[in-house]
């Protein structure tokens, strides 16, 4: 039997997820061409661009994850989330406007048009790894979220969100996309904003939480997180989703360079502002209440953890705090972190199978239409292969270190040299940096289990930068001086 | 150890920052349609 608090947090839920679908549909309508579909058309404004490109950074582990290890570890824990909002300003100042000057529809492509085919393969090959699992990651978070919180059976609350995510994404393609991850981004930033608000408030500000807890929540670093560990996790941050597709596509559909550049490192800078601070004022709240704590405590010895699971503190520390309509609107603010990641990802899978794979390998003479079907089908069969995978994978740390292990060995050196110091003959150098990081990655991880715990990614990482300064300097060396110099400008 | 009073003003500064850019973003949505046809240019005049 359902008590009243539970139907009233279902019902502002359940009114969420309407509009979210009726908010796909009314976008259909304005899906014209595979332009639309997939880049929205090329015409959003930099502060929608904001919007998108925060609610798509702010994902289950930014949003939960890291209440959960500000609950467990302090303040360390927040301030290194800082990595991934200085990654969006970097990306944005440097990165955005050249990449949105290129009129591009997908990552893959860059690398074609600077490096050539083989390159572009293995772009094609990244990406898909990057993409699937972080579906896959975020729609676990998903279910497990509407799992805890809901009560219900975790497959049917995957296969229910799942349900919504891929249909306003099929029908409306990015511009639903977007235009949902505006209204996740405003319920998201005033429930955190108001709940923390509320609760640093309620607490007697840091100096309150500060005569509960003594000062362990509140020092930099730890037995388990030492120095040395926060500082290759920050690295590990800050490059592990630099340029990941998603963030790429929000620099592909602003108007122009200068929207993709306010718009990708505003969102940055608002939520280098925003984030931390909030997370650790609800990480550190939910150490203040011993009812709170209690509670916490109770479902991780019940559930056989030594440490609060992310899904446990932040959902509870709103049930305890709040009437049952606010906690509700809160939840939904969680699921919408959540969806708002795995809808991007979801639109980059169909535009990367429409362009890189379709029509560069398969038809290049495919009408519009034939694409745009092609790109509905991929949404369709992507989402339903996720939703699948997510009930056979459900650790959501290991999944997202898979990826992220894998993304920044193989892209990130040659996306910084395609941007701002190319050169055509270097072409091969990339191709052998690229297949260097990938191989380290394989080896370090699957074959020597990850020696001294050093991250596989920022292994890989430093291989194929070793290999690619190597390739330069001996390509440098057999170069003909006549032969002329592909400057960037020449390209374009 | 952060000290306290930067920690508090860190947390105002979160509040103004949403603030500012959820007006903003209230702004972009709410703006009428702009539906005005742009004069057309009297290349004789330049």
């Amino acid at each position: 039997m359902l008590d009243f608090d539970r139907v009233t947090e279902l019902a502002a839920l359940g009114i969420y997820l309407v509009v979210l679908i009726w908010i796909g549909v009314k976008s259909s309508g304005k899906i014209r061409n595979t332009l639309d579909y997939t880049v929205s058309g090329r015409d959003v404004a930099w502060i929608v661009v904001l919007a998108t490109t925060a609610a798509t950074m702010v994902g289950g582990g930014a949003s939960i994850g890291s209440v959960a290890n500000v609950y467990n570890y302090g303040i360390a824990l927040a301030l290194l989330s800082t990595a991934w909002y200085l990654q969006l300003i970097f990306t944005g100042i440097w990165l955005a406007p050249r990449l949105r000057r290129l009129d591009l529809l997908t990552v893959a492509q860059f690398f074609g048009l600077r490096f050539g085919e083989a390159p572009r393969r293995m772009a094609v090959v990244s990406c898909m790894i990057f993409l699937i699992g972080a579906l896959v990651a975020q729609m676990v978070a998903m279910g497990k979220i509407t799992e805890t919180v809901l009560g219900l059976d975790y497959r049917l609350a995957v296969l229910a969100g799942a349900s919504i995510v891929i249909f306003y994404s099929t029908v409306g393609g990015i511009r639903a996309v977007v235009k949902t991850d505006v209204l996740q981004f405003v319920v998201l930033v005033i429930g955190i904003g108001a709940a923390s608000f509320f609760l640093l408030q309620r607490n007697g500000g840091f100096t309150g939480i500060m005569a509960v807890t003594g000062d362990q929540p509140f020092q930099l670093t730890s037995a388990e997180w030492p120095a040395t560990r926060l500082i290759t996790t920050f690295f590990v941050f800050f490059l592990g989703e630099m340029l990941v597709p998603p963030y790429a596509v929000r620099c592909f559909i602003a108007r122009n360079a200068q929207s993709a550049q306010w718009g990708v490192a505003g969102s940055g800078l608002f939520l280098l502002c925003f984030m931390p601070i909030c997370i650790f004022v609800l990480g550190a709240s939910a150490n203040v209440d011993p009812k709170i704590k209690q509670a916490i405590d109770e479902q991780r010895v019940e559930a056989g953890l030594d440490e609060a699971d992310s899904q446990m503190v932040f959902p509870t520390l709103m049930r305890e705090t709040f009437p049952a309509a606010f906690a509700g609107i809160l939840i939904a603010a969680l699921i919408a972190a959540v969806m708002s990641s795995g809808d991007s990802c979801l639109s980059c899978i169909s535009t990367s199978v429409m362009e890189d794979i379709y029509r560069s390998m398969i038809d290049p003479e495919a009408s519009d239409k034939k694409l745009l079907n092609v790109a509905r089908i991929a949404t369709v069969a992507s989402g339903v292969l996720a939703a699948a995978l997510s009930c056979l994978y459900s650790d959501i740390i290991s999944i997202l270190e898979f990826v992220y292990d894998f993304w920044a060995p193989t892209m990130v050196i040659p996306f910084l040299v395609g941007l701002f110091m190319y050169r055509k003959r270097w072409s091969l150098a990339i191709t052998l940096a690229m297949a260097a990081g990938f191989i380290a990655v394989v080896v370090w991880r699957f074959l020597l289990d990850t020696p001294w715990k050093f991250s596989p990614g920022l292994f890989g990482f430093l291989v194929s930068l070793a290999v690619f300064i190597l390739a330069i300097v001996l390509i440098e060396l057999r170069q003909d001086p006549a032969n002329p110099v592909a400057t960037e400008k020449e390209l374009s | 150890m952060i000290p306290n009073w930067l920690l508090t003003g860190w947390h105002y500064c979160s509040a103004l920052a949403a603030i500012v850019i959820l007006l903003l973003l209230a702004r972009h949505l709410f703006q009428p349609p702009d539906d005005t046809e742009p004069e057309p240019v009297n290349h004789e005049d330049h």
